[in-house]
This record gives C-alpha cells, structure tokens and sequence, in this order.
C-alpha cells in the first residue's frame, strides 16, 4: 500500500499504516477447518490414551525406514507420462493389434483384398476408354482372317454365343493370340460393338 | 495460490484436452511421494512398490473422464493406491499358491534381506509387527500412525466408517505392543 494513498480519520488526523491494514492478515484456513476441529482433536486424544498403554511402540517412534534409490523420485513422472503416451492408440499400434488377432487379421485381408479389386479395376476400365479408339482397326483384321468372333469370344472365355461360321485351326488362334497380345485393346468391346 | 483454488484450477485443466497431460504429470508430481510410502508400506518391496504406483497412476489417467471431483484428488488417488496395493498382494497369494503365512514370510524377507530399507533394530522390529496383522488392519494402522490422517478422511478413501477405523486401529495397536513386548 502506498502511504499517501491513506485517507485522513474523521478527527481529521491521518491514520497509522497500521490502522489501514486487515488484522486477520493473509493466514486462510482450510475449507471446513473450524467445523471439524474438535472431532479431530478428539480422535487425537483418544488415540494418545491408547498409545499410553503402548510404550514399546512410542518408543519405536515414527520413522521412516523406507528409502528409495537415488533419482527414482525425481525421474518417476517421466516414466508415468512416457508409458501413457505409449499407451495412447496410433495407427502403427493399431495395425499391429490387427495382426495379433485371427479374426482381425481376416478382416484386415478382405479389406485389403477390396482394396486390390477396386483398384484394378478403375485400372481396367481407364484402358478400355483409352483403347477404344483403335478397337475398329483390330477388328477389321479379324475380319481378313475369317475368324468367327463368337469362337474367340469362347477362347477368351468371354460370354459364350456359337454361330455357326469357319472354324480356325490352332495355328491361327496362336497368331491371333500373339497379335492380340501386342496390343491393349479391349476385346470384349470390340466383339460386341463389332457384332 | 490457496489449496482450494489450486485443487480447482487443477480439475478444470484435468476437463481439457489441451491442458490434461500437463496438469496430470503435475498431479503425479504432488502426490508420488506419499502415494509412494503408502504403497511401499504395505507391499515391502521398492520394485513392486514401484509397480504398484505406476498401475495407481496409469488407472488414474484411464479412469479420469471418470472422476467429477467429488472428492479431493488426494481421496482419490489413495483410494486406487489402496486397491491396487490390496489387489497386488492378493495376486500374489494366488498366482504363488501362497497360503498367508507365506505372503507374511516372503514380505519379512523383503524388510530383512531387501535393498532400500533403513533404520535401527527396533523401527525394523517395528515394521516386523505390523506384517502380523492382517493386510487391511496394517492398512489402517500405517495410515493413521505413519501418516496421521484423520479418520473421517480414511473412512473416504477405504469406504468404512469411522467407528470401524477407530475399532480396527486401537486393536492393530495392542497387537503390535503385545508383539513388541514378548519378542
């Protein structure tokens, strides 16, 4: 407090710092300290009568015997913390959970095995735009050679229609086999747009 | 700071998710140290003592959403010391297929033969005593003589009431002098 901040009295002399300041001062008890000070101190009395009939044991004293070693106190938040942070669930940890159990392990293989099928997939679909373009010229080869293209639609195992038409010998299938190989146009789309 | 604010302010940091791990390595940091002696009076040993008190705290970290402040964290975090000690020890009669008196010679050995024990021959005669009493009279005897709580703080943490706290101490007292007397 500064001491020209103090106000003249009514008697218009000016106060001692004394006067100005709390006598209870800073000191605060605890909650609920007052209303159980006498039970405890009760309890106390009681307890010093019974160890009264006890002098083996005051005389023991209340010392403690248990020591730690040195820096186990000073280091033990640490550890406490750093074995939480391990036991927070990540992804690795997760991961490695779902390879500890035989059923998640299942599951996480057919997710996996979705995963593969979706991607080839799009990846099946994106060539067959991408050759579409040139499906007409094999097409038209297919044609010189006289080549009945519901019987290579069967050789392809793509659906199955039998027209009656030339039949091709092995030699033929092979080269076409070897022509359709080089390239990476669809053959489905080019039977069926060809049909 | 006042106990009361601190305690307050600390409850509110332990809601956050920001600030939880902060104010709960601080909460670890307040209450080790007598979490420590609690525990290591009942199960010996510094290991498992050790053991003990990161399962108290490891249970308190997962069990915090829990915990609404009902009572001080004190209480609390006594309360999952008592249990895990209790629990320890039992686990340990079990799984060693100890009956009790073995638990009570392999906890002597501990006080006589183990590392980090101090004192003179009569504080360890002493402790010798208090390993006669059955696990939960030991309990209360350490907490009100070593520790000098009161019982109505007590009969928070282990959830008995007073008159049996009271009952159960003046009886560990004349079993530890009449110990202590004929030895």
């Amino acid at each position: 407090m500064n001491t020209n901040d103090i106000e003249p009295n009514k008697s218009g002399e000016t106060p001692s710092f004394l006067d100005q300041v709390s006598r209870e001062g800073p000191f605060e008890a605890p909650d609920r300290y007052f209303g159980s000070f006498m039970s405890v101190l009760a309890d106390k009395i009681e307890d010093e009568d019974v160890l009264e009939n006890a002098p083996n044991l005051r005389a023991a004293g209340k010392e403690n015997i248990f020591l730690q070693p040195s820096h186990y106190a000073a280091s033990f938040p640490n550890k406490v913390m750093e074995t939480i942070q391990a036991s927070q669930p990540s992804a690795t940890r997760t991961l490695r959970q779902l390879w500890q159990h035989p059923q998640q392990l299942v599951y996480a293989m057919s997710v996996a095995a979705a995963v593969v099928l979706l991607v080839v997939g799009m990846w099946v679909m994106g060539d067959q735009t991408h050759t579409q373009d040139t499906a007409i010229d094999y097409w038209s080869i297919i044609e010189q050679t006289d080549v009945d293209a519901f019987d290579i639609a069967e050789v392809f195992d793509l659906s199955a229609i039998s027209f009656e038409g030339e039949e091709f010998s092995e030699e033929e299938v092979s080269d076409l086999l070897d022509l359709l190989d080089q390239s990476t146009f669809d053959l489905e789309e080019t039977l069926i747009e060809g049909i | 700071m006042p106990v009361a604010l601190k305690e307050q302010t600390l409850l509110d940091q332990l809601k956050n998710p920001v600030t939880r791990a902060y104010a709960f390595e601080q909460v670890v940091r307040d209450h080790q140290e007598m979490l420590y002696y609690h525990i290591r009076r009942m199960v010996i040993d510094h290991g498992d003592t050790d053991d003990v008190l990161q399962n108290t705290f490891l249970k308190a970290w997962r069990y915090l959403d829990r915990f609404r402040g009902d009572a001080a964290i004190k209480t609390w975090l006594y309360r999952i010391a008592t249990n895990e000690a209790l629990t320890f020890l039992n686990q340990k009669k079990k799984h060693m297929h100890q009956p009790v008196e073995d638990l009570e010679a392999d906890l002597r050995h501990s006080l006589t033969q183990g590392k980090y024990i101090g004192g003179d021959e009569i504080q360890q005669k002493l402790q010798l005593a208090i390993l006669t009493l059955p696990d939960r009279q030991r309990l209360v005897f350490n907490m009100r003589y070593f520790n000098e709580l009161k019982y109505d703080e007590m009969a928070d943490m282990l959830e008995v009431t007073v008159g049996a706290l009271k009952a159960s101490y003046h009886h560990a007292v004349k079993k530890i002098e009449k110990y202590l007397t004929e030895s």
